[in-house]
């Protein structure tokens, strides 16, 4: 078995063509990817992790809830006892980059990075820990 | 046992973590695998009606599925759903898309969806995905549906692995010609027509109930529309009578004994292929290389 990716929208923001590009590009890297769809809560995604026993999971949000969103879904799975690597993606600025560093999140990419970025730090982290 | 004491009393206590804990296990290739099924199947199980979903990609399988689960839930059943999508040829990777078909009705702890990867294994179910079914078995649910990759016409491996066949399709993916080829549809105990609330449905619906009638035992037609949340029940009920129909004559049973055995088939060829694809070199013929390694090979087994 390949690496298992949740690709996960969490929160109201519907546009998902960049979580669609992302998926995309993961599985053209090997990768198994599980989409969620958009409209996702935290609760759902962290289900979704638990029963799909996932590696990594990528979070994407355009709308700007990225502060409350992320760090919330990172909580929610890791009382369920698990802890993947943790991918945030979106519209994230800079100055939010590190506060998301701070609360769980293992990486965070903000606009205008290349998806095989995303795929690099997969395998970085691949090579440390597994 | 031992090892995994901690592990099954989880699964048979229905906790999601163990299930996807023990689906994981066996999912890799390594000495675990050896140990947790050993003790999977030291357990007593109940027979989980298995009800196989298959058709051509787009039908609506797993739109239906979400639909069936949506009725079941409501009524205090434990679903399981096993879904199979293909692997790309070119990365190996692949993107499991049936999911996102019924994430709506999750968070849900009556509610257990495993995404799988095929593998490339065209045509058949991977063994891993029968043993998972075992692992649901045990955790005490009452239904458990397999939907596989829409290949269509030649995807009747399912028959190895199911209790009932629905075969799903939807209107304007064939004429009757489709329907007269032999595969899937001689062995589907229902055929649901999905999406019947397109246009010109009914001429479609019409050709299959016309065809469905020619065949020795008939299937029951299903006319269907899981946006419309149309004949929802209707299947439900149909899938429950075919079930108990196939109980009571005693063919669920034949039909497991069929299961373990093409199981047992299933589990050899995973487990021979990469010893015999090291034995290949390119000059030899390649039916005269693997009528010798066969040979071989029950000259070794005859021996002891």
């Amino acid at each position: 078995m390949g690496k298992k990716v949740i690709v996960a929208k969490p929160g109201l923001d519907g546009h998902d063509r960049q979580a669609k590009v992302i998926a995309r590009v993961l599985k053209d890297n090997g990768y198994d990817v599980v989409y969620t769809g958009i409209r996702q809560t935290p609760s759902q995604i962290a289900q979704t992790v638990l029963q799909e026993s996932a590696d990594v999971v990528v979070l994407n949000n355009l709308s700007g809830a990225h502060l409350e969103l992320f760090p919330e879904t990172v909580r929610k799975i890791k009382e369920l006892g698990i802890s993947p690597l943790m991918i945030g993606t979106g519209v994230i600025p800079a100055e939010d980059q590190e506060q998301l560093l701070n609360n769980g999140l293992d990486v965070v990419f903000g606009p205008g990075t290349p998806p095989q970025k995303i795929v690099e730090a997969i395998k970085e982290w691949e090579n440390t820990t597994h | 046992m031992g090892k995994y004491n901690a592990l099954i009393n989880g699964v048979k206590k229905g906790s999601q973590a163990a299930i996807a804990q023990s689906i994981s296990i066996i999912e890799k290739n390594d000495d675990d695998r050896l140990e947790l099924i050993k003790a999977l199947y030291s357990e007593e199980s109940c027979n989980t009606p298995l009800i196989g979903l298959t058709g051509f990609g787009g039908a609506g399988k797993s739109s239906l599925v979400g639909a069936l689960a949506e009725v079941l839930l409501k009524q205090d059943k434990k679903v399981g759903i096993m879904a199979v999508d293909p692997t790309s040829p070119k990365s190996g990777g692949s993107l499991l898309g049936d999911r996102i078909r019924l994430q709506y009705l999750f968070p849900n702890n009556k509610l257990f969806f495993r995404s799988f990867a095929n593998k490339g294994a065209l045509g058949g179910l991977s063994p891993i995905l029968m043993e998972s079914v075992k692992v649901l078995e045990v955790a005490g649910f009452n239904y458990i549906f397999l939907e596989t990759v829409g290949i269509g016409q030649s995807e009747v491996d399912i028959t190895h692995f199911a209790d009932v066949v629905v075969l799903v399709m939807s209107p304007g993916l064939g004429d009757e010609i489709q329907f007269l080829k032999g595969g899937i549809m001689e062995i589907a105990d229902v055929l649901v027509m999905n999406k019947m609330d397109m246009p010109n449905a009914n001429i479609s619906l019409a050709a299959l109930e016309a065809y469905s009638r020619l065949l020795d035992q008939p299937p029951t037609v299903v006319p269907v529309s899981v946006i419309a949340r149309q004949n929802i029940d209707l299947l439900l009920k149909t899938i429950d009578e075919v079930y108990e129909n196939k109980r009571s004559t005693g063919y669920v049973e034949k039909l497991r004994m069929e299961r373990s055995n093409a199981l047992y088939q299933a589990w050899v060829m995973q487990m021979l292929r990469p010893i015999v694809d090291q034995r290949y070199t390119s000059e030899e013929i390649p039916y005269v290389a693997a009528k010798s390694i066969a040979d071989r090979m029950r000259r070794c087994i005859d021996d002891r």
